[in-house]
């Protein structure tokens, strides 16, 4: 078939599984089918993208996905948006205090257990040189911290318990979330082997993009009153933010992250009205994003990936557990089982490895995603149990007024 | 204020980039993609504000930006973008059928044949003897025989017939035009986009025969037919079952329609279909389901459509070839020049058969029909594929008279709607 033909088919085909992928009311089928968990991340749609790889049927191939690369880096800038314009200030004050250093605890926790042995792993097993090794550990450190914010909230209505509007679990997992991605564009950014700017500057370049997007679409929304308009003016700032990062090798998401953490932080109701206007994407491009990761892992061509994703799940669940009751006992803000419920991962996850992957095409690379997606999907289904379990312990909270969030792939946020 | 603001943060965020970024093209393409999106829309705004189409700001952006002037879009980028192409005009279509009002249109429909049928009739004869007398001197026709002229001649008469039905119902949309010009014109460029697959097929066999290559002549009416009634075929299945889908989950998703409309454009395309017929059948087919549904998807479509043809136009802008017109100026004028007083002419000879139109306002049709873009474009590549003895010189010839007919044609458009009182004026034959 000819390129440009595959190319486009490709895209047809995603656009439809994405939009289908990303209905909201299709809730009773996927209860029905006790899916609702696995479809909050998005996660299922991962099988599907191997399939469709080059190994199966050969339609979104490694050359494919790099023409997706614009596509990729939109979806990316989205999520990394929605999840800044959570950090505001009327949500922050209406938090429990001693929820940030909770959150802050179990992450960095579940960040230093995975990074720390990873890095030693990598070096020793002689997979890479010590810069390369610096940055694959760094990002699957910051990719085991990220947890689901949503995943909680369907195991409450699993367990059939009154689901509050945001419950404390889903808000130290959305502030986890928030850290890790900032920490990928601390870490990744300075550790990154990509030649160019050097580890300062491009640490820099991650606040700078991020602190010139969400300025730039707050004086440009601040001024703009048709919603089209609005909308097209925001898709070209994340397009610009998230596309300049991606130049300069820092994480999109961190930029954008950045970016909505500003505008949610500037004065009037621009920030909620933006979120309004683009929240339409983010279902879709979770889909995007996890199809496109499917089909760019590779099988592992030694024994060395295998015990490395084993080490990755292992760490990972210990980091989470541990990190969640050093936060109960420090700030007693929070159940002593809240890594139960921070297990299951996000799709900011795999976009941030697949970043990574597009970025740097190797092998070392290849392995990393692996790790990271599959490790993404296997925490994920594990999730399913412990969150139900965490869901059963605690007692029930109050219930959220009907106006609250109904989104698919995870209401409130990509987190 | 806050804008210009907001304008020089990303011009010197996307300078400081290029300035310090590696080498990456596919990763900058998204940053420039970015910034075109941000300035071609802010651009379209302000040339509203000056009475003139967003949509000729949106192509002067990307004339701008594009690789014969500042080359902030690259000739591979620009080839990238020509994949939104599809979806531009699969929206386009999609919305314009949504619009249609085909029980109106059905009560006019002498008036609007005669009309159509006179117009076309003198444009294409009139393009032919003008572009036969003009053989001894046209590049791709100097030094030919007869029969090699004529071949020439009617490929150009079939191609410069074209209209531009992207254009005419981007300026409706952003005018938001609802009066009896816009519901004729609106009608003449769909009635020319179903002629066109006629004529162009029949042309170009007929060119094939005079020009002594083989042709197989009893293909083409297969094709003609398979490329009508098969596009009114898939885009009626496709606008039902998007409306059974609607129905089933109870609500208006903009991006599903994005979805089938792209699915309808590229693989359409690849089965041999129109994209732009099987779309507008669509959107009429969801009309008719449902008007309170095809009004809701319209409003709901407003967010995914500005974003995709801001991008189009921009794309085609950065596509202009500014060193052909400037090499073929005086041909392209010339043809340009001729193509205008031949639809005048046409107008002129339909409006005294009674076109069931104020006479103010048939004369302002014209100013409608000028515009040429994607669909003339696509034909020219065809021309330069199946002739390529001559096809490619006279390829170059039309670009430049396109690129010539899309910066000037929507500006004469809109002003012709304003002058005719267009905007808000009564429904006639477009949907309230």
């Amino acid at each position: 078939m000819e390129r440009s033909s595959q190319l486009i088919l490709t895209l047809c085909m995603l656009g439809l599984l994405a939009v289908i992928g990303g209905q909201t009311r299709l809730l009773r089928l996927r209860r029905a089918l006790g899916l609702e968990q696995l479809l909050a991340g998005g996660f299922l749609f991962l099988p599907l993208g191997m399939v469709l790889s080059e190994a199966g049927l050969g339609l979104l191939d490694r050359d494919i996905v790099r023409h997706l690369d614009a596509l990729v880096t939109l979806g990316l800038g989205v999520l990394g948006l929605l999840l800044g314009l959570q950090v505001d200030p009327d949500r922050l004050s209406g938090a429990r205090r001693g929820l940030g250093v909770a959150a802050a605890l179990e992450t960095f926790t579940t960040l230093v257990l995975v990074a720390g042995p990873l890095y030693f792993a990598l070096t020793s097993w002689d997979l890479c040189g010590r810069q390369d090794a610096l940055a694959a550990s760094a990002l699957l450190g910051c990719v085991a911290a990220i947890s689901s914010g949503h995943a909680y909230r369907a195991a409450l209505r699993g367990e059939e318990q009154p689901e509050p509007e945001e419950s404390d679990v889903s808000r130290v997992a959305n502030a986890g979330t928030v850290l890790a991605v900032l920490s990928a564009g601390v870490l990744v950014a300075a550790f990154s082997p990509v030649k160019g700017l050097g580890a300062m500057e491009k640490v820099l370049a991650v606040f700078a993009t991020g602190s010139v997007g969400g300025l730039s679409a707050w004086l440009l929304a601040t001024e703009t009153h048709d919603a089209a308009l609005r909308t097209a003016l925001l898709l070209g700032v994340i397009l610009v933010t998230a596309g300049t990062a991606a130049h300069l090798a820092v994480p999109p998401v961190a930029s954008t992250l950045l970016a909505g953490m500003v505008l949610a932080n500037l004065p009037g109701t621009v920030a909620r009205e933006l979120r309004d206007a683009i929240s339409f994407l983010e279902a879709p491009l979770t889909v995007l994003l996890t199809v496109i990761a499917g089909a760019s892992l590779r099988a592992p061509s030694s024994w060395a990936a295998a015990g490395l994703l084993g080490a990755f799940l292992l760490l990972r669940t210990t980091g989470k557990l541990l990190g969640g009751r050093l936060a109960a006992s420090a700030t007693r803000a929070v159940p002593a089982g809240l890594g139960l419920g921070l297990l299951p991962s996000s799709a900011v996850a795999v976009g941030l490895a697949l970043d990574f992957h597009l970025q740097l095409p190797d092998a070392l690379v290849d392995v990393v995603l692996l790790v990271s997606v599959v490790g993404a999907l296997l925490s994920e289904t594990a999730g399913v149990w412990t969150t139900r379990l965490l869901a059963r312990a605690l007692p029930a909270v109050e219930p959220a007024p009907p106006a609250a969030a109904d989104s698919s792939l995870s209401p409130g946020g990509p987190g | 204020m806050r804008r210009a603001v907001a304008l020089a943060l990303t011009v010197t965020l996307v300078v400081a980039a290029r300035a310090l970024g590696g080498e990456a093209p596919a990763r900058f393409a998204t940053m420039a993609l970015g910034f075109i999106l941000i300035v071609a829309s802010l651009a379209g705004e302000a040339g509203e504000a000056l009475g003139l189409p967003r949509l000729t700001l949106h192509l002067l952006v990307g004339l701008l930006a594009g690789p014969e002037v500042l080359g902030l879009i690259t000739p591979d980028m620009t080839r990238q973008l020509q994949l939104v192409n599809g979806l531009a005009v699969a929206l386009i279509g999609f919305g314009a059928g949504m619009e249609l009002d085909v029980e109106a249109l059905s009560r006019q429909r002498r008036e609007l044949l005669r009309h159509g049928g006179i117009l076309i009739s003198v444009l294409f004869v009139g393009l032919f003897l003008v572009t036969l007398a003009a053989g001894p001197w046209l590049p791709p026709a100097a030094g030919m025989g007869w029969a090699g002229r004529c071949a020439v001649a009617l490929v150009s008469a079939a191609v410069m017939a074209t209209f531009s039905p992207a254009v005419v119902m981007a300026v409706l949309s952003e005018t938001g035009a609802r009066g009896p010009l816009a519901s004729r014109l609106l009608a003449l460029v769909v009635m020319g986009d179903l002629v066109l697959v006629v004529g162009f097929t029949v042309a170009t066999t007929a060119a094939h025969l005079l020009a002594g290559d083989a042709a197989n002549p009893v293909a083409a009416p297969a094709h003609v037919i398979w490329e009508i009634v098969g596009s009114v075929g898939v885009g009626l299945a496709a606008g039902g079952a998007l409306s059974v889908y609607q129905r089933l989950v109870q609500r208006q998703s903009a991006l599903v329609v994005t979805a089938v409309c792209l699915v309808l454009a590229e693989v359409g395309s690849r089965l041999g279909l129109s994209a732009l017929i099987c779309c507008i059948s669509a959107g009429l087919m969801v009309r008719a389901a449902s008007p309170d549904l095809a009004s809701a998807t319209h409003h709901l479509l407003d967010r995914v459509r500005l974003p995709v043809l801001v991008i189009f136009f921009a794309a085609a802008g950065a596509s202009f070839h500014l060193r052909e017109i400037v090499a073929l100026w005086p041909f392209a004028l010339g043809l340009v020049l001729a193509r205008a007083a031949l639809i005048v002419v046409g107008n002129a000879l339909a409006a005294g058969e009674g076109p069931g139109l104020p006479p103010e306002v048939v004369r302002r049709v014209p100013a409608g029909l000028l515009s040429q873009a994607g669909v003339t474009l696509g034909l020219s590549v065809l021309i330069a594929r199946e002739f390529p003895a001559w096809g490619p010189s006279l390829s170059t010839i039309f670009v430049a008279v396109i690129s010539m007919h899309e910066l000037v044609g929507p500006v004469l458009f809109r002003r012709a709607l304003v002058a005719a009182g267009d905007p808000g004026s009564a429904p006639v034959g477009l949907a309230p």
